[in-house]
């Protein structure tokens, strides 16, 4: 029998990296068939290519049992095929309505091609049927991010089509928002529409998938059917081995040690409830919530880069002031940003350029650095963090999202650091490199170093931390240690529901 | 509109400052010159807008006056060519697009920045300028008084023809930019490009859009501006034009970033341009002062419209 | 809200200090020392009169903005008006038309073409000013040589003038003939352009760049080391050719001969590395622009007779013309009338620059 989609011998490369090799897929009509896999394994690269986002390098796609070409994301949309993607792509100075029917604006006026006002009532149409409360008027810049998620979905859904690609659709949508949604896809289903789905959200998948394809390193990693989606068995094809071998943070730190940073009463909005929380020495917290929960800029803030409207920072019982990045640098708080590539490095410079960016005054005399000052300092981070790279002076832009990583790391191990705040640290990070990246901040807790890691990768917060923070809507919404830590647990906090006791 | 309120004041300030210096026996005629000076760099505005919406800058809009008003000159009075004006009014202008038409096919197709683009431009027209004008004045003396007397003598209903040519303009474009899938698209992409593209806009079809149509209206300021001073001299009229117009458009709220601005407010901050200089003339500001004071003025201007916004919602 | 008063306040104070003195505005071609001096001439005027004078210098040198001020001054109720045009021909149906029959408007320094309304005319003749330059360059290689001329711009009419009096003199034709057909026709002649013993090899533009002008000066001397006498016509030609040839090292090979009183033409002649400079006398078309137009506006149109004997009235088919004498300034005066030698010259100058 022949699918309905079919894609054969997929290939992809890009600099550094085989996103895709050999990969196969099929879907019939009106199946859900969801694409688990680890960041990096290359679900969205796949999912690209089926929108005319991105072309392979090799490979055949077969619509209905013919070959088609999707060279162009138009082409794309007149074979029938929407894609939401994982990021949010909106024009955020445009109304809602304009952003839901961009591109494909009902049209009056023949060759003045004016937009027809009805566009107002046809978007408020499907918005309602999402569940998005707000006005079609109304800037997508002042929507809140699962607002803004909902727009991306309410565009794809308001053209005719017979695929629906979904990356990641509910990363940053309350529960209530998510049900909904489900809602839409059975009822998508219904009408014999195929429904492609890509989450991280493995319960999500256990109840609306059909068919389960499982994506490891760019190879295809195995299938499940209906009766074999379980937990467990899609974790086993994804990490390619049992969840036990998963990194285990040894647990050492003593309940009773004298805080080493406590931020009290923090605020960095209007109206919004203080924060306190603490971290002793040589602990790693675990930061989970939604996206746009606030858990970046509470991390900005602390760090300098942000306004502190309220609140006092100590450092092992010290009241220290930071009110710019250079105060937070100096007393050993130190960021490891969410986006490497746009706050953590200088891309175009070299990987020693990157390490010394923070050190140069302890290099430089009279502010000139010496031609090979800090060689010897570099040289010890990348043995030490063992950063693969050709020489000290490759552009840092090559190097694979791991090594990335350790260089940003690497430039702040060459200052004293006391906190380190990790933002999302293995976000697009391969399997192997991540394993590094947990043993580093293992051995950075080993050392008494404080370390917040704020993730929205469930599995690594359970297994890296030693307690759990959960933020809601820009404060604190739980605190969760030892047996209580659960994916359950957290996700309910996560999204505005209690813990029950 | 709300956003406008720093900018209409400061306007109305102005305006009644002007009122007040202005002798009353010369206010008509004061208001007449302003109202077609407003008019006649609106439509230079208007085009450095469009590109500005879309994220992109032209620098080369004094240098495609200068160049069209001198090849229109040509093409109307020079021996060999002595063209009707139904002939060279449109070669004038389709020089313009295909001007902007280059520029948009390196700046989408090649992938150079904009500034670069148009800032070689500014040099190689100006350059083209002079040498086809032989590095002379050109002016068309005493003829094309039809053509003249069409775009430029005379009012319409007690308004300056060039302020009636603009309010036209300018009402096509608000059709154009803020009714119409074209300006639509144009925003997006000023806004957010790759959503643009992602939405299956042809986005690189509508920045050569932005460019052709910001170098037409240039090269049809430079034929005002011929009929207005009956002559161009390539090697210095033209100067700084591209920044009054930009300035113009940001004054008026469009976002060097893109994907913000209004006609209205295009109109307005193009005003406060010209209303300024004009103010300074009557208050006999001596001439080595005259830009210290405009350019006190404008950061005044642009202080008031920022203290006068509704507060900045949270990022 | 403070600031925002500011431009009402001023604008009061405008309103405020009107008076009934004559207001008279003189408006240059562009903004350089000649025109400063030009000024103090005005300002003097203005005391000695009792007229309200309104000296404009425009930023850039363009009819349109000369357009835009004078539209603006005709608002402000300006009775008369003296400017120094950019483009002779062209702007002559535009000044026709945007200034009113009321108001009094003479040419200074530069004049407009054929069926302008302007009053009169007050500058330097400047063929004639032209053919003093070219008796000078004869002086200074009485036995022949090639000769390269540097200029702003050509398309304006004091370039042009000058450079076919220049020609005419080194031609050996009389001050009579300099504005002749046979003058006429050797400056429109191409190059190289045979003068007798002489040759004219090239005109040199900036487009009134003087960083330009030094680096045509440098290629100049590279691609024709045998040129040995360099002619500045407009002011800063001169600097710029001083600090060429001595960049060189041959200052003493090649002579210079120019126009105007930049400070360096002034201490070149002095060095002797400067033959000689002709040089205007911008304080008088200062000074009697403001004059004329006073004596217009009291006696409704009439023109002065009064004038200073270094003004030599013409009446010409196309109006009055009032010629300003030119002076050559050499380091020595070896008595011509309005000769002098440059150290009286720069005395009297530093006096009038205030």
């Amino acid at each position: 029998m022949s699918h309905f989609l079919e894609a054969k011998k997929i290939c992809k490369s890009f600099p550094g990296l085989q996103a895709l090799n050999n990969v196969d897929l099929n879907v019939n009509k009106g199946e859900i068939l969801a694409v688990v896999g680890e960041n990096g394994a290359g679900k969205s690269t796949l999912m690209k290519i089926l929108g005319g986002v991105i072309n392979p390098d090799s490979g055949e796609i077969l619509l209905d049992g013919q070959t088609v070409n999707i060279a162009s994301i138009p082409q794309a949309q007149k074979l029938g095929i929407a894609l939401i993607h994982q990021e949010l792509h909106l024009a955020e100075n445009l109304n809602v309505a304009a952003n839901i029917f961009l591109g494909q604006e009902p049209r009056r006026g023949g060759i003045l091609r004016l937009i027809d006002n009805k566009i107002y009532d046809l978007a408020n149409q499907i918005m309602q049927e999402l569940g998005l409360n707000c006005s079609p008027h109304a800037l997508v810049s002042e929507l809140s991010v699962g607002q803004k998620q909902l727009v991306e979905i309410a565009r794809a859904l308001s053209f005719q089509f017979r695929i629906l690609i979904m990356d990641e659709p509910t990363a940053s949508l309350s529960l209530d928002e998510s049900k909904r949604l489900f809602g839409i896809i059975k009822a998508l289903k219904e009408k014999d529409v195929t429904v492609l789905y890509i989450s991280h959200r493995l319960k999500e998948i256990e109840e609306i998938a059909d068919r389960v394809l499982v994506l490891r390193d760019g190879l295809n990693s195995g299938e499940l059917q209906k009766s074999e989606i379980k937990h467990e068995a899609m974790v086993r094809l994804m990490v390619g081995r049992e969840l036990k071998q998963f990194f285990q943070h040894a647990h050492r730190v003593q309940k009773t040690a004298e805080p080493l940073l406590r931020v009290e009463a923090l605020r960095y909005l209007e109206n919004q409830k203080p924060i306190t929380f603490d971290i002793r020495p040589g602990e790693i917290v675990g930061m989970s919530g939604l996206a746009g929960s606030g858990r970046t800029e509470l991390a900005e803030t602390i760090t300098g880069l942000r306004p502190m409207l309220t609140g006092e920072v100590f450092l092992k019982g010290e009241n220290i002031s930071i009110s710019s990045p250079a105060d937070a640098i100096r007393a050993g708080i130190f960021l490891v940003p969410e986006d490497r590539r746009l706050h953590g490095l200088v891309l175009p410079a070299s990987v020693k350029d990157n390490i010394l960016l923070a050190s140069l005054n302890n290099i430089g005399h009279l502010g000139i650095i010496p031609l090979r000052g800090g060689d010897s300092l570099v040289q010890d981070m990348c043995e030490k963090l063992t950063i693969k790279t050709p020489s000290l002076n490759q552009q840092v832009g090559f190097l694979s999202g791991g090594n990335q990583q350790k260089v940003v790391l690497a430039k702040w191990l060459c200052r004293k650091p006391r906190v380190i705040i990790f933002d999302e640290p293995t976000q697009g990070i391969d399997v192997g490199a991540k394993a590094e990246i947990y043993a580093l901040m293992d051995e950075l807790a080993k050392d008494g170093i404080g370390i917040l890691m704020i993730s929205s990768d469930l599995e690594e917060i359970l297994h890296v931390s030693d307690r759990v923070l959960v933020m809601h809507h820009a404060s604190l919404a739980g605190e969760l240690e030892g047996k209580d830590i659960s994916e359950e647990s957290i996700m309910k906090l996560a999204t505005g529901g209690l813990v029950a006791a | 509109m709300k956003k406008l309120t720093g900018l209409i004041v400061f306007l109305v300030v102005l305006y009644i400052a002007l009122a007040i210096a202005v002798p009353s026996q010369g206010f008509a005629l004061n208001n007449y010159n302003l109202a077609e000076r407003i008019g006649q760099y609106g439509v230079i505005s208007l085009g450095a807008a469009l590109v500005i919406i879309t994220g992109g800058i032209d620098l080369s809009i004094g240098s495609v006056v200068v160049l069209s008003a001198t090849a229109c000159a040509i093409l109307l009075t020079d021996k060999s060519f002595g063209l009707d004006p139904m002939l060279a009014l449109p070669l004038v202008l389709g020089g313009g697009a295909v001007i902007g038409l280059i520029h948009g096919l390196l700046i989408t197709k090649m992938n150079l920045p904009p500034f670069m683009v148009t800032l070689c431009g500014l040099f190689i027209y100006r350059g083209v300028a002079r040498t086809i004008s032989g590095n002379m004045s050109k002016g068309i003396g005493n003829q094309c008084i039809e053509l003249r007397h069409f775009l430029y003598e005379g009012d319409i209903f007690g308004l300056p023809r060039f302020l009636v040519i603009y309010i036209i303009l300018a009402i096509i474009a608000a059709i154009f930019l803020h009714f119409s899938v074209y300006g639509r698209y144009l925003y997006a992409i000023g806004g957010n490009e790759k959503a643009a593209k992602y939405s299956g806009i042809a986005t690189d079809k509508y920045k050569i859009l932005s460019y052709v149509l910001c170098s037409t209206l240039a090269a049809f300021f430079g034929i005002l501006f011929l009929m207005k001073n009956n002559a161009v001299t390539p090697s210095s009229d033209g100067f700084f034009l591209e920044l009054y117009a930009i300035a113009g458009a940001v004054l008026g709220g469009c976002s060097l970033r893109g994907g913000e601005g209004t006609v209205i407010g295009i109109t307005i901050g193009t005003a406060i341009m010209w209303i300024l200089p004009n103010l300074t003339n009557m208050w006999g500001v001596p001439s080595e002062l005259e830009f210290i004071v405009i350019g006190s003025a404008l950061l005044l201007g642009a202080i008031m419209d920022e203290k006068l916004r509704p507060a900045a919602k949270n990022a | 809200m403070v600031g925002a008063m500011i431009p009402l306040m001023v604008s009061l104070y405008v309103r405020l200090h009107q008076n009934n003195k004559p207001k008279i505005a003189v408006i240059t071609n562009c903004a350089v020392d000649f025109w400063t001096i030009a000024g103090k001439g005005a300002k003097a005027a203005a005391k000695d009169f009792n007229a309200d004078v309104d000296f404009r210098m425009p930023a850039l040198m363009t009819a349109a903005e000369q357009h835009r001020i004078i539209e603006d001054l005709v608002a402000r109720g300006i009775q008369g008006i003296a400017i120094s045009v950019v483009d002779s021909a062209n702007q002559t149906s535009v000044l026709n038309r945007i200034i009113p029959e009321r108001v009094h408007f003479i040419t200074q320094d530069g004049d407009l073409g054929e069926g302008s309304r302007r009053k009169c005319y007050i500058g330097t003749d400047n063929v004639s000013a032209g053919w003093r330059v070219g008796k000078l360059i004869r002086e200074a290689i009485p036995d022949g040589g090639k000769i390269v001329i540097f200029v702003g711009k050509l398309d304006v009419s004091n370039a042009r003038e000058r450079r076919q009096g220049v020609i005419a003199a080194i031609a050996g034709l009389p001050l009579t003939q300099s504005k002749g057909d046979q003058a006429h026709k050797l400056a429109s002649d191409p190059y190289p352009v045979a003068l007798g013993k002489y040759t004219l090899i090239d005109t040199k533009t900036d487009n009134a760049d003087k960083e330009k002008c030094y680096a045509n000066v440098l290629d100049t001397l590279i691609k024709h080391p045998e040129v040995n006498c360099l002619v500045g016509l407009w002011g800063y030609n001169v600097p710029a050719m001083i600090a060429g040839v001595r960049r060189e090292k041959r200052e003493n090979q090649i002579k210079l001969v120019g126009f105007d009183e930049e400070e360096m033409t002034l201490q070149g002649i002095k060095d002797g590395v400067v033959h000689a400079s002709v040089v205007q006398n911008p304080y008088v078309f200062g000074y009697e622009s403001v004059h004329i137009l006073d004596h217009c506006i009291k006696t409704n149109g009439n023109l002065p007779d009064d004038m200073p004997k270094n003004i030599e009235l013409e009446k010409l088919s196309d109006g009055s013309h009032y010629f300003v004498a030119p002076r050559v300034i050499k380091k020595t005066d070896d008595g011509g009338l309005f000769d002098m030698d440059v150290d009286t010259f720069a005395t009297d100058l530093k006096h009038k620059k205030g």
